[in-house]
């Protein structure tokens, strides 16, 4: 068999030589049976020609030769290619159009799918992670359900076997680390219960990892395991490090472990503590509405999601019933890690991406294949010539699809190069948070998805005008004439059907893109309550060991706060829990009781996030005190227990009545009666699109929580005072870590940061899409007018004026134009409901948005008829009249 | 040439007679086809349009392999050999011409 091979190569790679010798061998009988007839007694050339009687066809015998060498498949297509390859040099302006218009549909589909397939259908990296679920909380009245769970809820589904394990994760704490490279820093911590490991299936890189005596020996924890980013980041990957220190909050533990990379959820914890809970829980711990917990279970192998969802219910409901107060609408079910990681807002805008782009590719085919029909309507002669002479309709449709296979994979090509660049620049822009964002690489899975929507796209566009051109008949071509005749009335539905619909479509999608926009200008208008502008903020944290009461962490604060005050450059320094924006810091809600009102609350409208401040702090950020004052030195710790409540709390508290002076206290946390002392402004609390949400602020001196954040008002621009402010704070205490320290400007921007990264791609993507269609347009009427050139040449030799011709080209244009945008934006109303979640202020079916795109795409599309139509003025009817 | 009684070849048949024929030895394509209606006392005969593409196939295929040669009258010549795999098939071939051809006989003669 190889022989045969080396022939069947040989006849590709050598086929003159190989014709010459076909030739040689044909013409040496011949020439024999020749011969044969002179020596019976023919003439020379009667036995010539008898012979070539006899031979049966010479050329035919030489085609059944080369047919034999079972190449011609491939030289076949090599030739066509290579002939397609001629064409498309010829004509450079429609392959220029071509190419572009194919490069930037497929490249775009690469990118987005890019993004799609790291995010959205690559597994999780870590062991069998399709069988990682967490467990969450869901209450319909909350409107919640994917919250935190309770250590009761870990205990219970441990003790009935619900999953083969699960685990509790807390993932609040944080701590000042010392030693290592670098100055101190704020790391993470995820504390967690037994099992952790067996659930991730994670065994330590170097060490251990938490055996049964971490989780249930008294007293502190006997090590720690760092993470694999620490490990690098600030102990060099030293491989000694098992035993050694290190140094939390002053304090010295021993590293037993070091975890491998990207084999933990969740990711971006720098350290793993035990959960000690030893045999008596406290019970703090156990309570049921203490949900502060994170969950993670492996499913049993075997067991469905729905399967896992029963059980967790009925054991909810059961809870229900023996622990009302704290159980009353609680359920529980379990989401998939993967859903859990990525959320249902990046996944919706995701596939709404993925649609659009979607939609720009079948536009750039839909004019692409209109570019095709005008140029194999051109070619009509050929094709007739070609099937005159035999050749198979298949044949033909075979040469015209392997043309365009050329276009579109040269097309894809530059799709992928650009695709390389794009998924580069959007993985800059997107906001710094989307998950998993740096796994999104263009790698083999991304190629072969490039490679199948070329062929895709190869088909949708070479089988229309090869069908198309494959019919024709062959009578009408042939003649002399060049009037093309297959500018028949079906192939100009065809086209007009197929310009329609570029333009609804790219209707629909610039009318998305403009509902993003408005939604984002709003969003903009929103007034975050406070001023931004020349706002530092950063975190710290006053460690027990250095500040063992609550004296010393007071007194702490204040001398920073003090020391601050007095730098150069620093207008105003206060502190807080927790940041504004969703800034950082710790958020809690508390549920709240005026004094006298029965338990439980009857409602849920007196929820507040709980702040603690220093005195200053609203004049600090900008805050406007409404009614009462500010939190100043009469608020000790040992005087009478005060807070001050935002509008929205008093509004929804004391509707009507004059709040300062009424008492109120935090149900169960806490539960102090407290004094209100003022009314503060509204501000945006966990984003500069939340709601408007109830907020309550303590003094620090009377509630001295250690973690706080630090606002600075600066005279002039931020960026000067950072490192001064730093210096400052190691000037107080050489052990402080400062961590997150960023401008308010920063973290404003930052909690819009999706919704910009979403409506900057539509944007992009309804205009390329717009731009196509116009091109649609324009190409579509410019060969009209050619087309039409003798029909238009004798309405001017009839005396017909510049502007009836005009009118005439143009009201074609836009008779296409107009359906495509009636249909447009009959579809957009049917469509946009689907991307309502991400609107902001704006309905769905927004008639301004409506009105306004299809008014600018008219627009736009009528300057693209006017340059064809200007042409059709310019034509010389004695040139016209003669062209044959 | 005479042409009554020629009987037209099926093209594996004609295929299995040129493995035989290149069986004692090689030849080149028209002394094939005198071959062919010599030894087949006249009764077969074969076109160059059928006889050529059936060379050029065997050859594709690895069966027979050719070489450029000097014929009788010293001319230019492309000359025909069974390679193994040629030898092979043949054998194959031929037992299952036997099997074939003894079927039909069973059936003409007792059916």
């Amino acid at each position: 068999m190889f022989k045969g091979f080396m022939v069947r190569l040989r006849a590709l790679l050598r086929k003159k030589q190989m014709d010459r010798e076909l030739d040689e061998e044909m013409r040496f009988h011949l020439e024999h049976m020749v011969e044969q007839n002179i020596a019976q007694g023919m003439t020379p050339e009667h036995a010539r020609s008898a012979a070539l009687r006899d031979f049966g066809g010479f050329q035919q015998a030489k085609e059944g030769c080369r047919d034999a060498r079972g190449v011609r498949l491939i030289e076949q297509t090599w030739q066509d290619l290579r002939y397609g390859g001629r064409m498309l040099l010829k004509k450079p302006g429609f392959t220029l159009i071509a190419l572009i218009t194919l490069g930037l549909g497929i490249g775009a589909n690469t990118a987005i799918f890019s993004f799609v397939n790291a995010i959205l259908l690559r597994p999780l990296p870590y062991k069998d992670a399709e069988r990682l679920v967490v467990p969450v909380s869901v209450n319909a009245s909350r409107n919640t359900d994917d919250s935190s769970i309770s250590y009761a809820d870990y205990l219970d589904w441990k003790n009935e076997g619900v999953f083969e394990h699960v685990a509790a994760i807390s993932l609040l704490s944080t701590a000042d680390l010392t030693s290592g490279d670098g100055e101190p820093e704020r790391v993470r911590l995820a504390v967690v219960s037994e099992e952790y490991f067996s659930v991730m299936g994670a065994e330590a890189l170097l060490g251990r990892t938490f055996q049964y005596d971490d989780y249930n020996s008294p007293g502190p924890p006997r090590g720690l395991i760092i993470t694999y980013g620490l490990w690098q980041r600030r102990y060099g990957g030293d491989t000694g490090i098992i035993g050694q220190n290190i140094y939390l909050n002053g304090r010295p533990y021993p590293v037993v472990g070091v975890m491998p990379k990207d084999s933990l959820w969740p990711e971006g914890r720098d350290i793993l503590v035990p959960l000690a809970v030893g045999a008596k829980p406290g019970p703090d711990l156990l309570r049921r509405d203490n949900l502060i917990f994170s969950g993670v279970a492996r499913l049993k192998p075997g067991a469905t999601q729905d399967e896992a969802n029963a059980a967790l219910a009925s054991i909810a409901a059961r809870l229900e019933q023996d622990y009302p107060e704290s159980r009353k609408g609680w359920s529980n079910r379990v989401v998939s890690l993967h859903d859990y990681v990525v959320g249902k807002q990046l996944r919706t805008s995701l596939l709404i991406l993925l649609v659009t782009v979607g939609c720009v590719l079948l536009i750039a085919c839909v004019n692409v294949v209109n570019l095709l029909l005008v140029r194999t309507a051109a070619r009509e002669r050929e094709m007739a010539v070609r099937l005159a002479l035999g050749a198979g309709r298949a044949r033909l449709i075979r040469q015209l699809l392997t043309e365009n296979l050329l276009l579109t994979s040269v097309g894809g090509g530059i799709g992928f190069l650009l695709a390389i660049w794009g998924v580069d620049l959007l993985k800059a822009v997107a906001p710094g948070d989307t998950p998993r964002l740096a796994q999104v690489h263009v790698d083999v899975s991304v190629l072969v998805f490039t490679v199948s929507i070329s062929l895709l796209t190869a088909l949708i566009c070479g089988l229309i005008p090869a069908l198309q051109s494959s019919r024709t008949n062959l009578q009408q071509a042939l003649k002399e004439t060049s009037r093309s005749a297959t500018d028949g009335a079906r192939s100009r539905i065809v086209r007009d059907v197929l310009v329609v619909s570029e333009v609804a479509l790219s209707l629909v999608l610039l009318i998305a893109a403009g509902l993003m926009i408005r939604s984002f200008m709003r969003v903009q208008q929103i007034d975050p309550g406070f001023k931004v502008d020349r706002l530092v903020t950063m975190e710290v944290y006053s460690p027990g060991l250095r500040y063992p009461d609550e004296a010393r962490v007071i007194a702490f604060y204040k001398s920073l706060i003090d020391s601050l005050r007095g730098a150069p450059g620093v207008e105003s320094v206060a502190i807080s829990s927790a940041l504004p924006l969703g800034g950082g810091g710790f958020y809690l809600g508390r549920v709240f009781l005026i004094e006298g009102q029965p338990e439980p609350p009857a409602s849920t409208d007196y929820e507040a996030q709980w702040n603690v401040v220093s005195p200053g702090y609203f004049t600090t950020t900008g805050m406007r005190l409404i009614e009462g004052r500010d939190f100043d030195e009469r608020d000790r710790a040992d005087g009478n227990k005060v807070i001050i409540i935002n509008e929205t709390l008093a509004r929804r508290m004391f509707p009507g009545e004059d709040p300062l002076g009424k008492r109120i206290r935090s149900w169960r946390d806490e539960n102090q009666l407290r004094e209100v002392v003022g009314v503060v402004e509204d501000v945006r609390y966990f984003g500069r699109d939340d709601d408007l949400r109830g907020l309550v602020y303590v003094p620090h001196t009377q509630n001295a929580w250690r973690s706080m954040a630090l606002t600075v008002r600066t005279h002039g621009d931020p960026a000067n005072v950072m490192s001064m402010i730093r210096t400052q704070i190691a000037a107080v205490d050489e052990e402080l870590a400062v961590a997150n320290l960023e401008t308010m400007t920063t973290i404003l921007n930052r909690s819009v940061a999706q919704r910009r990264a979403s409506m900057l791609l539509l944007v992009v993507f309804g205009i390329i899409a717009a731009v196509l269609a116009v091109i649609g347009i324009y190409g579509v009427l410019s060969y009209t007018v050619a087309q039409r050139a003798q029909e238009i040449g004798v309405r001017i030799a009839l005396g017909a004026q510049s502007g009836d011709v005009l009118r005439l080209v143009i009201r074609q244009g836009m008779k296409l134009t107009l359906a495509g945008i009636g249909i447009g934006l009959g579809t957009a109303f049917a469509v946009t409901r689907l991307m309502a979640s991400l609107l902001y202020g704006v309905s769905a079916t927004d008639p301004v948005t409506f009105a306004g795109i299809a008014l600018l795409l008219a627009m736009v599309a009528l300057v693209a008829c006017y340059i064809p139509a200007h042409r059709a003025t310019k034509v010389d009817p004695l040139i016209a009249l003669r062209y044959e | 040439m005479k042409k009554q009684n020629k009987i037209d070849l099926l093209q594996g048949t004609l295929e299995l007679l040129l493995l035989r024929l290149l069986q004692t030895g090689s030849l080149n394509g028209w002394d094939l086809m005198q071959r062919l209606q010599l030894v087949s006392k006249q009764v077969l005969s074969v076109t160059p349009g059928s006889l050529y593409p059936a060379l050029h196939r065997l050859e594709a295929r690895g069966l027979i392999a050719s070489d450029w040669g000097s014929s009788d009258n010293n001319r230019r010549a492309k000359f025909y050999r069974l390679t193994a795999a040629g030898r092979r098939q043949l054998e194959a071939e031929r037992k299952a011409w036997e099997r074939f051809s003894g079927a039909i006989d069973l059936i003409l003669r007792d059916a």
